[in-house]
C-alpha cells in the first residue's frame, strides 16, 4: 500500500477511510455533483441539489391571484409559509393542470426557502462531473445547458440556482 | 400592553381564503340590503379578474335564482349575486364599500400565524391588495388591505 502508512487498529482504518479523497480508477480526482433526478409530468429531470434543503410531501399550494403563471402558489413547509414554482410551466412541459399537491422540492436561495413542485422524487445521488455533456442548438435554454447520465440514462440538467435567480430578477 | 393577536374578517373566493383586518372593517351588511350597486368594489373581481366574477354570477344562475353570464357587466353580475342572497358588503372605515362572497368568519389570529409574502411571490405578482399570508388551519390565507385596493372608474 503505497502512501499509507500502517493501518493496525479500527480506529487508524476508520480514519483512513473518512479522510479518503474520491478518486477514478487513474487515481485522479474526480469533481462530483450533487442532484436530485425527479419527474416532471413524466419526464425526468436532474435538478441540481447543492442548495437543497428537503424534500416536503404538501397536502395543498394555496394560488396567489395577479401572479405570473410559472408561480404554483403558497404551501406550508414545517411551520413556515413558502413561495412554490410551477416546474411543468418553468419547464415548459405543462401537461394538463398545474399540480395542487404533492412533493416539492425545497431551495435555501437569497435567505429565503422556495419550492419547486415536481410529480415524483426518485433519488438524490452525486454524479461526476464526466457524467456532464453539453447541449447544443435549440436544447439548449438559460436554465438548461446540459444534460447527465442518471441510472444509464441521460436527462436534462437544470440549473436551479439560475432559474431561482432568474424568476427574482437578480443577476447570475 | 403588547398585542399577539388580530382579528381578521375571512371569507373565501373558488380557489383562495382571504382575510381583511376587522380595524379596517367599520360595519357588514348582507348585499340584498344594498340598494345599488353604484361605487360598489367587487373584491374578488379586483383580486382575480374578471372570471371569478363570472363564476359566481353563474352559480347564481345555477342556483335558479337566475343571473348574468361569464364576463357580465359587473352591474348585472351584482344583480345576480343580489338575488343569490349569498354575497356581502364589506363598509371599510373609510366609507368604500366592499361585495365579498358569503359566508365570512370572524376570526382571532395570533401574529406568529402571519407572514409577509415570500419575495418569490411579491415580486412576480401585479396585485398590490395583497399584504401577508397567514395560516389558518390547514389553509393558507392571504390578507388583503383594503387601502390599497383601488379601482378606477
Amino acid at each position: 500500500m503505497s502512501g499509507v502508512g500502517a493501518i493496525n487498529t479500527p480506529d487508524e482504518l476508520s480514519a483512513y477511510l473518512k479522510d479518503k479523497p474520491s478518486e477514478d480508477a487513474d487515481g485522479a480526482e474526480v469533481p462530483h455533483v450533487s442532484v436530485a433526478v425527479v419527474r416532471v409530468n413524466g419526464r425526468p429531470y436532474a435538478f441540481s441539489a447543492q442548495s437543497l434543503l428537503q424534500v416536503a410531501k404538501v397536502k395543498s399550494i394555496a394560488k396567489v391571484p395577479g401572479c405570473a403563471s410559472v408561480i404554483a402558489g403558497l404551501a406550508s413547509v414545517g411551520g413556515e409559509i413558502v413561495g412554490v414554482v410551477d416546474t411543468s410551466e418553468l419547464l415548459h412541459a405543462r401537461d394538463g393542470a398545474p399540480l395542487q399537491s404533492g412533493p416539492v422540492l425545497i431551495y435555501g436561495h437569497a435567505e429565503e426557502r422556495i419550492g419547486l413542485s415536481v410529480s415524483a422524487v426518485e433519488e438524490i445521488i452525486s454524479v461526476p462531473e464526466t457524467a456532464f455533456r453539453k447541449l447544443e442548438g435549440d436544447q439548449v435554454s438559460p436554465i438548461v445547458t446540459s444534460e447527465v447520465e442518471c441510472a444509464g440514462q441521460y436527462m436534462p440538467f437544470v440549473d436551479v440556482g439560475a432559474a431561482l435567480s432568474s424568476l427574482l430578477g437578480q443577476e447570475t | 400592553m403588547s398585542v399577539n393577536s388580530i382579528q381578521v374578517v375571512t371569507f373565501s373566493s373558488a380557489q383562495t381564503l382571504y382575510g381583511v383586518m376587522s380595524s379596517q372593517v367599520a360595519g357588514l351588511y348582507r348585499a340584498s340590503d344594498e340598494p345599488s350597486a353604484d361605487g360598489i368594489v367587487d373584491l374578488i373581481q379586483f383580486l382575480e379578474g374578471a372570471a371569478d366574477t363570472g363564476r359566481r354570477a353563474g352559480a347564481a344562475a345555477e342556483g335558479g335564482q337566475g343571473g348574468a353570464a361569464a364576463g357580465a357587466h359587473p352591474e348585472e353580475a351584482f344583480a345576480a349575486v343580489h338575488r343569490n342572497g349569498k354575497e356581502l358588503v364589506i363598509r371599510s372605515h373609510t366609507g368604500k364599500r366592499y361585495l365579498v362572497p358569503g359566508p365570512v368568519e370572524l376570526t382571532e389570529l395570533s401574529l406568529d400565524v402571519f407572514q409577509l409574502l415570500p419575495s418569490l411571490i411579491s415580486k412576480r405578482s401585479e396585485n398590490r391588495g395583497v399584504r401577508a399570508a397567514f395560516a389558518h388551519g390547514d389553509l393558507i390565507g392571504l390578507l388583503v388591505d383594503l387601502d390599497r385596493v383601488t379601482v378606477l372608474s
